[in-house]
């Protein structure tokens, strides 16, 4: 029986509206708004039409510290997703977009068992400075009611987190639901049930940051990649028992998302913003100079200069942890050539033993900020969780109290661009 | 080309029959252009399709700007479309593009009044180039720099503005 489909959600039929940027808003500047008439005598479309045109987000941001009008809800802050989409893409990270991670919170009985866990998010210190000492994350998500209970991360990417809506047993399909916790953005997808229905799978996250060319039809533009095992099919895709990293390459193609499953990596060519069957997809193998490098110590990503990057860690001396960054570029449409790499930094506040070796992850690495999040150790007491800047090479330790087993649905998140412009807009 | 059309035109000029449109500006100058040229404004074109006689009024744009968009709709509607890759193509593209340059050789208030003038007309290549302009003058400015020159009034509190700042630089160092 043909799997029933229900028309895609909306993010407007979202129970949930409301982001951390309103909050912001109410809190930072609830001040009085300053009224009188524009104090440029250029309205705000061709506003708009400047700051398209300009450098960098640096400079559409110091435009908008220059007074509310230019600023506020009319003209940066309001068409913040199409300035951002216009700018020419980011040349580094930017490491103070990370934010922190969301994680999966186990109430304690089972940890087989999904139900009874708790969407949660930890922040980095310096985005408790920005959205609150009590973190913001803790009522965004409560504020997110019973669609976000019992929710797991399960990638995430520019400004969106893809979670998985609670699943009782496996046989009632795969609910998926793209939030944006900035804007408050929800869409819940349709159930894949029936012979659609996942076991494993793996997920990437495309928005439109990624395409090239083709602008978006919307600015909630998203597409979803899912691997797995077709019942019906098994000589469909290969299960990957990771969410991969995912990216869009920004060269001859038009997004171009890859990953990493135990040896092989494949990448996966989408034609263009349209959506395109499956049939169309093009599948190619990605080679790598670091072949035999195990799957918990090396995350993929694409960094703000379009190059496929491979982050990796190992170990020199015997004791002292090295995190190192492989930049990839594509050449033509073929294949990935492998380069030297670019980025070497030692963790010396970690010392690497026999026994935590292999407990040494890497969880998640945010393509905006250069963040990495790995995380040392395996039991409840052991685990810590610690986020690394490629940029900055700042290492910060997460707070505590997140068990080993939460630390598997653990997912970084960082604003995307248009959020920033949006952030930094006065009101 | 024009000479194919029928001779309903108001003039002629150069070699050959040429259709001309009158433009009335704000302050009552008349302009003839012809209509090649005029056409480059979008909302001029529609007002040819729709008729009328005495010439086309644009009462949101004065005579000194309307001047300086005709310049700019005349040099851009006489460059012919030749065989590309041609060296004649390649010369009137850098000589257009040195044209460009030398338009936009003037102060703000008059980049800005060409602003409006080419959102009104419609005369696409003129906006994005006078919006790119303005958008390279503004580039590495500081908030303050941009306020002096566009005269805005600052309306932020100082605590406000201090945050402002210290966030910019927080985050784009």
């Amino acid at each position: 029986m043909p799997p029933v489909r229900r028309p895609s959600a909306h993010p407007a039929a979202s129970p949930y509206t409301d982001g951390w940027l309103s909050r912001r808003y109410r809190i930072a500047f609830a001040s009085d708004v300053g009224g009188g008439a524009p104090p440029t005598n250029l309205p705000d479309d061709i506003l708009f039409g400047i700051f398209s045109r300009v450098s960098g987000a640096a400079d559409v941001s110091r435009c908008a510290a220059t007074c509310r009008h230019w600023g506020r809800v009319r003209v940066v802050a309001a068409r913040a997703a199409a300035i951002s989409r216009a700018l020419p893409p980011p040349a580094r990270f930017l490491p103070r977009l990370a934010l922190g991670f969301f994680h999966q919170q186990q109430n304690g009985v089972s940890h087989s068992v999904r139900v009874g866990a708790q969407l949660r998010f930890i922040p980095m210190a310096s985005t408790s400075l920005l959205l609150g000492p009590s973190g913001g994350g803790a009522r965004l998500i409560h504020e997110g009611g019973a669609l976000f209970e019992h929710a797991r991360p399960i990638a995430s990417r520019n400004g969106r987190l893809v979670l998985e809506l609670r699943r009782e047993a496996r046989a009632d399909g795969l609910a998926l639901c793209v939030w944006n916790p900035m804007t408050g953005d929800a869409a819940v997808l349709p159930t894949l049930s029936g012979k659609d229905s996942p076991g494993d799978y793996a997920c990437a996250i495309l928005t439109g940051d990624d395409l090239d060319g083709v602008p978006p039809r919307s600015t909630d533009f998203f597409r979803l990649l899912l691997v797995y095992n077709r019942r019906a099919a098994p000589q469909h895709c290969g299960p990957t028992r990771r969410t991969p990293a995912a990216g869009g390459q920004k060269a001859t193609i038009p997004a171009r998302p890859s990953w990493s499953a135990a040896w092989p990596t494949f990448g996966v060519r989408l034609d263009d913003g349209t959506m395109a069957a499956a049939a169309t997809m093009d599948v190619c193998s990605v080679p790598y100079a670091l072949k035999n490098c195990k799957l918990d110590k090396h995350v993929l990503g694409v960094s703000p200069d379009g190059r496929l990057r491979f982050v990796a860690t190992g170990f020199v001396a015997r004791r002292l942890l090295v995190i190192s960054s492989l930049i990839s570029q594509l050449q033509g449409s073929v294949h990935y050539d492998s380069t030297a790499g670019d980025i070497s930094i030692a963790v010396p506040q970690i010392e690497v033993t026999r026994t935590n070796w292999n407990t040494i992850k890497l969880r998640w690495f945010g393509e905006k900020t250069g963040t990495l999040i790995f995380t040392v150790g395996e039991t409840v007491s052991t685990c810590a969780i610690f986020a690394l800047n490629l940029a900055s090479r700042s290492l910060e330790k997460l707070p505590h109290g997140v068990s080993y087993h939460a630390c598997r649905n653990l997912c970084g998140y960082e604003m995307d661009r248009a959020a920033l412009l949006a952030w930094l807009a006065p009101q | 080309m024009a000479a194919a059309d029928s001779c309903d035109g108001i003039s002629t000029s150069g070699g050959g029959w040429e259709k001309t449109v009158t433009l009335v500006s704000s302050d009552d100058a008349r302009f003839e252009v012809r209509e090649a040229a005029a056409s480059l404004s979008q909302t001029v074109r529609r007002m040819i399709r729709a008729g009328g006689d005495g010439g086309i009024p644009l009462p949101k744009v004065d005579a000194r700007t309307l001047s300086t968009v005709l310049e700019y709709c005349n040099k851009h509607a006489a460059v012919p479309a030749p065989a590309p890759e041609s060296s004649s193509a390649e010369a009137a593209a850098v000589d257009l593009e040195w044209f460009d340059k030398e338009l936009m050789h003037v102060d703000l208030a008059t980049l800005c009044s060409l602003i409006r003038a080419a959102d009104y007309l419609e005369v696409a290549g003129l906006l994005d180039l006078t919006c790119k302009t303005v958008a390279d003058m503004i580039k590495s400015k500081t908030a303050e720099e941009i306020r002096q020159m566009f005269g805005i009034q600052n309306d932020f509190t100082p605590e406000e503005e201090e945050q402002l700042s210290r966030e910019n630089a927080g985050v784009f160092e």
